[in-house]
Parts: C-alpha cells; sequence; structure tokens
C-alpha cells in the first residue's frame, strides 16, 4: 500500500491526469459560462461579442416560458423526492431481510438504470402513445376506453407522465446506495430489536431511517442534481420540442434552445448560471441539514 | 579512340537514363490520374421513406464511381433532428463541406459571420451551370438575406402544398373537391359523418401545422404578408388570427380525428396510405409514395389545390410554395477538397441530377427542363400549380431575422391544435417573442 508521507510525489502524478480533465471539462466550461453570461453573443465565432451586464439575467427573468421551466423544475424535484426516496428505501429495506427471490429483484429493479435513456425513452413513447400505445391498447382491452388519453401531449397528463417515467429509471440506483447502507447496519442491533419484541415497522422507524441518514441526505442531493439536469429523456419523449407548445420545458432545455435555436448564448449562459446556483444551495442546504446535525449528534 | 568511343557511349547512357527519369518524374506531375485524394463531409436531412432518399444515394455512387478520388463522409437524418444538428454546428463551427439547408433565418447568422462560402465565383466560372437554371430562382426567399449581398446557397428544389385526397373515400361521402373554404367545411362534415377521419394531420410535428397556418394566411392577405412582418410594418395579433381561427374551426369540427397532437408525420402518411383518413395537406414531394406499391391507395389519389376566400378573391391563387433545399459549402474550403464538393454540388442542383429527380418524382426542379420527362400526373398537378399561381411564397417566417420565428410558429400551431391556445393568445405569443427579442 502507498504510503501518502513517502510517495506524495507519486499519488500527486497519478492525480494530474483525472484533475486535468475535471478542470478542463467541468471547471473551466462552467467558469466561461458564468462569463458568457455578461456578454451579448450568437454563439458564432466572428460575430458580435459585447458585454451586456446583467441584461441577460432581466431578459430571461422577463421571458414567461423560464417561468414556466422553473415551475416545472420546482414540481420536477419535488415529485422526484417524494417517490424516489421513499420507494427507494421500502425496496432496500425489504431486499435486506433476504427473503428468496431478493437477487432477482434487485437485477430487476436496477435493470432501467443500465440502459440507455434514450432507448427507454423510446420504449415509454411506444406505451404511452395516443392512437397506438399499448397502455391505451390495454385500457380500451378491459373496458377502460374512458381512462385512454394522449399521455404526453395532454397538458394533464404530458409532465407528470415525464417525472414518473424519471422516478422509474433512477429508483433502483438509490435503492442500491440505500441497501448497501442498511447492510451496514452492525447485525446486533437487529438481534437486540428482536429479543425486545419490535416488529418491522418499528425498526423501519427506529432504527433503519436514523442509521442510514447520511445515506439518505446523499441520495437527496444526487436526486436533485440530476433531476435538475435531465435533458435527454424530455428531448426524446417530446421529440425535441419540449412540448406541445413548451409545456414540458425545464431550464436545461430553455437553455439547449436559446443557445443553439435562438442563437442567443449570453441567455442560455444566464440559464446555466442559475441553474448551477440554483443547484450549489439547494445541494448546500442539505448537506448543511442532514450531515451537520448529523455530526452534533 | 576505342576508349575514348566507350567513354562517350557510357556518357550518353548516364545522360538518356538522366533524361529518362527525370521525365518520369514530370509524366507523373502530369498524369491526371494521379490526382489528390479529398474527403468530404456531406450532410442531409431526408428520411428513409422520403422518395428523394433513393435518388439522392444513386446520385452520390455515380459521384464517387466518376471520382474515385473523393472519399464521401456521408451523414443523413431525418429533417427534425436535422435542424438542430445544423444550428448546433453552426454554433460550435463544425459546419459540414457541403450540407442542405433552407436557407432563410436559420442560417442568416452564419452567412453573416461568414460560415458559408458565398458561390457567385462558382456560377460566373461556370457560365454553362449558370444559364440552366429558371428566372428569377436565385431571387427566392430563402437565399435573400436582409443587409447581405451574395449568393450562400444553390437552389436545388422548389416546393409546394396541396390537398392529396382520396377518390373513393369522396364519392363514398358523396362529395366534390372543393373550391373554397365554405365547400372545405361542407366536405370535412360529409366525411365526418361516413365515420372517415376527414383529414390526417401530424400535428406533434409542428411544421405540419405551421405549413398549413401559412397557406391559409397567404389565401387571406398574400403572400406579401410574410416580408411585411418581417419588417414588423405588421403584428401578428392584426394578421394572423384569422389563419389560426380557422385551424380552431376545423380541429372543432374534428377534421382531423381524436388527438392530432400527438400523431406525428409518419403516422399521419400512414393515415392516409391506409385508406383511414380521407384528405392529407401536403407536399409535392410525397406524391411518388402514395403512388408506390406499398401504398393501399394507389391509383386513388387526386389531387386539390387549397381552397380559397370567397371574400378574398385577389388570393385566390397565392400560393405556399418556392425555393426550398439549398445546397451549401462551407467557407473553409480550400483547393481540391473545394473542387470536389463544387462538383458534387454539381451533381445535385446541375441538369443531370436535376433530371433524376424529377424522373422519380421527387422535387419541382429550379432548372429549365426541355426534354420530355414522363412525371406521374399528380406531380404534374403541383408543378402546374406552383407555374400558375399569381404569387408564391414559403414559410410565413422565411424573410425573419429572428432565427427562432420559425419554431415559434410552429410552437404555437401546435398548442392551438393541442387547446392550450386560443387563436387570439397564438398570434400574441408571435408577438411576444418579437417584443423579447427587441
Amino acid at each position: 500500500m502507498l504510503n501518502f508521507k513517502n510517495s506524495k510525489k507519486i499519488i500527486i502524478l497519478f492525480l494530474m491526469p483525472a484533475l486535468a480533465f475535471y478542470l478542463c471539462l467541468e471547471i473551466y466550461p462552467a467558469f466561461r459560462g458564468i462569463f458568457l453570461s455578461f456578454y451579448k453573443w450568437k454563439g458564432i465565432g466572428g460575430s458580435e461579442f459585447k458585454f451586456y451586464g446583467l441584461n441577460n439575467y432581466f431578459e430571461v427573468f422577463k421571458d414567461p416560458v423560464f417561468l414556466l421551466s422553473i415551475r416545472n423544475l420546482m414540481r420536477f424535484l419535488i415529485v422526484s423526492l417524494i417517490t424516489q426516496l421513499p420507494i427507494a428505501l421500502l425496496i432496500g429495506y425489504l431486499l435486506s431481510l433476504g427473503l428468496k427471490g431478493t437477487r432477482f429483484f434487485k437485477i430487476t429493479f436496477y435493470l432501467p438504470m443500465i440502459l440507455s435513456v434514450t432507448a427507454i425513452s423510446l420504449l415509454w413513447k411506444l406505451i404511452l402513445a395516443a392512437n397506438y400505445g399499448l397502455l391505451n391498447s390495454i385500457l380500451t382491452s378491459v373496458g377502460l376506453e374512458g381512462l385512454t388519453k394522449a399521455w404526453l401531449t395532454d397538458p394533464s397528463t404530458s409532465f407528470n407522465s415525464i417525472i414518473l417515467i424519471n422516478s422509474w429509471i433512477h429508483v433502483g440506483f438509490y435503492m442500491v446506495i440505500l441497501l448497501a447502507a442498511i447492510l451496514g447496519i452492525p447485525e446486533d442491533i437487529f438481534e437486540a430489536l428482536k429479543l425486545d419484541g419490535a416488529n418491522g415497522v418499528v425498526v423501519f422507524f427506529k432504527i433503519i431511517i436514523p442509521l442510514v441518514r447520511e445515506m439518505i441526505g446523499v441520495c437527496i442531493v444526487l436526486i436533485m442534481t440530476q433531476t435538475m439536469k435531465t435533458f435527454d429523456l424530455i428531448y426524446v419523449l417530446t421529440s425535441g420540442t419540449f412540448g406541445p407548445n413548451d409545456i414540458n420545458q425545464v431550464p436545461i432545455g430553455l437553455m439547449y434552445y436559446k443557445s443553439f435555436i435562438g442563437d442567443n448564448f449570453g441567455n442560455g449562459s444566464a440559464i446555466s448560471t442559475l441553474v448551477l446556483i440554483f443547484g450549489v444551495t439547494i445541494s448546500a442546504i442539505v448537506y448543511m441539514k442532514v450531515f451537520k446535525e448529523n455530526t452534533s449528534n | 579512340m576505342r576508349k575514348s568511343i566507350k567513354k562517350i557511349v557510357s556518357i550518353l547512357l548516364v545522360v538518356v537514363m538522366f533524361t529518362a527519369v527525370i521525365s518520369m518524374f514530370g509524366c507523373g506531375k502530369n498524369d491526371p490520374a494521379k490526382v489528390e485524394k479529398v474527403t468530404l463531409r456531406y450532410a442531409t436531412h431526408y428520411s428513409t421513406t422520403d422518395p428523394m432518399f433513393a435518388v439522392r444515394n444513386a446520385v452520390i455512387e455515380k459521384f464517387k464511381k466518376d471520382n474515385p478520388n473523393v472519399t464521401i463522409e456521408d451523414e443523413n437524418m431525418a429533417a427534425t433532428q436535422y435542424h438542430d444538428k445544423l444550428k448546433t454546428e453552426i454554433a460550435s463551427d463544425t459546419l459540414p463541406d457541403i450540407f442542405t439547408n433552407w436557407g432563410g433565418s436559420e442560417v442568416y447568422e452564419a452567412v453573416k459571420a461568414k460560415k458559408l462560402m458565398e458561390l457567385t465565383e462558382v456560377l460566373d466560372k461556370d457560365t454553362a451551370f449558370k444559364g440552366i437554371f429558371l428566372d428569377g430562382q436565385f431571387k427566392s426567399a430563402n437565399l435573400a438575406f436582409k443587409d447581405i449581398e451574395g449568393l450562400y446557397g444553390m437552389p436545388f428544389n422548389n416546393i409546394t402544398a396541396g390537398f392529396y385526397y382520396n377518390k373513393d373515400l369522396f364519392d363514398k361521402a358523396g362529395v366534390q373537391i372543393p373550391k373554397t373554404w365554405d365547400e372545405l367545411i361542407n366536405v370535412v362534415k360529409k366525411l365526418k359523418d361516413t365515420g372517415t377521419i376527414p383529414w390526417a394531420i401530424g400535428g406533434k410535428d409542428g411544421w405540419r401545422v405551421q405549413h398549413l397556418q401559412t397557406a391559409l394566411a397567404y389565401k387571406m392577405y398574400g403572400t406579401k404578408l410574410g416580408q411585411d412582418l418581417a419588417e414588423r410594418k405588421v403584428k401578428y395579433v392584426d394578421t394572423t388570427v384569422d389563419s389560426f381561427k380557422r385551424i380552431e374551426t376545423l380541429r372543432d369540427l374534428g377534421a382531423f380525428g381524436p388527438n392530432p397532437a400527438s400523431v406525428d408525420f409518419s403516422l399521419e402518411q400512414n393515415m392516409f396510405m391506409t385508406g383511414k383518413a380521407a384528405m392529407n395537406f401536403s407536399l409535392n414531394v410525397y406524391t411518388s409514395l402514395f403512388e408506390s406499391d406499398t401504398s393501399e391507395i394507389k391509383g386513388k389519389v387526386g389531387f386539390f389545390p387549397m381552397p380559397y376566400f370567397s371574400e378574398k378573391p385577389e388570393f385566390k391563387d397565392s400560393v405556399y410554395g418556392g425555393g426550398s433545399v439549398v445546397y451549401s459549402l462551407n467557407s473553409k474550403l480550400t483547393g481540391a477538397t473545394k473542387e470536389a464538393a463544387i462538383k458534387l454540388l454539381k451533381a445535385f442542383c446541375g441538369m443531370d441530377g436535376q433530371k433524376e429527380f424529377l424522373k422519380a418524382n421527387a422535387i419541382i426542379p429550379v432548372v429549365k427542363i426541355t426534354d420530355k420527362i414522363d412525371v406521374q400526373p399528380l406531380q404534374q398537378q403541383f408543378v402546374d400549380q406552383l407555374a400558375n399561381a399569381k404569387e408564391f411564397a414559403g414559410d410565413l417566417t422565411e424573410r425573419d431575422t429572428l432565427p427562432t420565428m420559425l419554431n415559434k410558429l410552429r410552437n404555437v400551431s401546435v398548442g392551438l391544435l393541442n387547446k392550450q391556445l386560443t387563436a387570439e393568445q397564438a398570434a400574441q405569443e408571435m408577438d411576444k417573442e418579437i417584443e423579447l427579442n427587441k
């Protein structure tokens, strides 16, 4: 095993390539984006590039589609948290009991995570298609024709469908994290509870949740960052329109639209900066709430 | 003496050998077979079911055979994705060497930033090529850029839209071809009574509804409307509400069947080709598809132009159509690559290529073809519509320099079809887009 004191140079040397990639592909673009948000630029080399102050931000906040995208994002975040986290925790707990078929269910729940999002989106597009989709066909065949809908274009169901598909994809990932955390709880605690006659519900709420609190915090941060950067799923499900008429628009989609369709990299960068600020703030709050309190406890 | 003869012979032999070697080098330089190898990135936007796709492939194959030194990196994808790809490549300065586009606002900024090659020189250097184009073809709106002189796309095809209809279903409903809007509404009602979907429209793909909106707007205000809107002389709310309202009327009548906003373009075509829908307002390029062996309505398809409004007879022959796709070159091209790209451009826009596409009923050509070429009667009606039009123009936003206008028009048109917007709101959204980007 390498000793840091003796092998300092070698360790630093090995870290350099990763650090270089991180700086070039993550940190530099982020700061470049912030820089561009103060400029008026069409995103084409040779076109006008002038300082624009905070005007890009003012323009973005004046745009009703941006405000709609923020509302959508908030809904996306809340529904993702209240669906993914409890389901992942519950499944993780059930799988930790070592019941029959655990391996099968573990793989099944995790499967959507290893498939390409584009493939999954196309699959759901076929399931939810209004005129020939599987879901509507099933509903019709069991006499529930009245419940059939244009799931992906009807304003009342469209965005909810997208959120639930996203939850379906990712719940397996958080399940694995939480399962690992549950399995890490010392066995003697469970044995002691068994002797005290505690039932499953008590174990779940009094032991599991408090002891995997840190991992729940990690999952909250991961769910929020994943949700904020969701682009491909919505892009494919809406055939690249984020509509009809922008109803499924999210800030990342609007950033793409403003930059690449609207030739307005200033506006696009302002949106990405706002998303960055929002993401960092929310993550910091969660971190302070979960980890700091845990440390003080 | 012998020695000196030997010496002279040796010297002569050496001279002959050197001369031969040098002349061989010279030969190598002038040998036409030894031309520089080049690779061209070639990008187009055809779906594989598009009748143009097969002809395009044949033209490419012939070009490769005639130009073995040219390797073609072929990049083709459906139009919806291609629009995004094009914008992304303009922004990232990675445009292909030769590529199709629709001119107009979509490439305006790229033209302004000199990313596209100016092609006047290509025409001037080859007067025979220049002379084959139809009169006025270079004045097409999609080639004219506000404040910018020059030619940045070589015209490839003209398009126009009209109604395809199923003759059997019309007979069954006992209706005739409608000439006016009121007659069209009557036809829709009668077709609906027979249980047929009167009109297939793929409202999920915004361009389908936008084409209809534009065709209606031209029948109400003439093609000058596009120019006036682009120059901000008139507002959308004052000039386009009527056209949006007509779509509302059709939607509420059930003309487009259930959930038209969730029908995509391929399903739209399928509905018409399987006889589930009686009419389809579409582009001329699909004539060969509807008359192909895979079509269940082969031989039963007729054509009629967009009916006019009896209160606006002056715009009876104002038609949606004109210059459509153009071929552009990357301005970075030089030397042999530039020459090869120009050659390929001429293969598509030149006489031979245009004839091939016409034979396949895939385009309305941009060149004067004097040879007798048998064109499907259906395609010929589209050609005649454009030839006899009093005036014609492409998309309503074609002359607009604000790049988001076409997308916005498509979005609000779908929003209207999907009952998210009223006609007034759709027009207001268009004006808001202008206001936001002032």
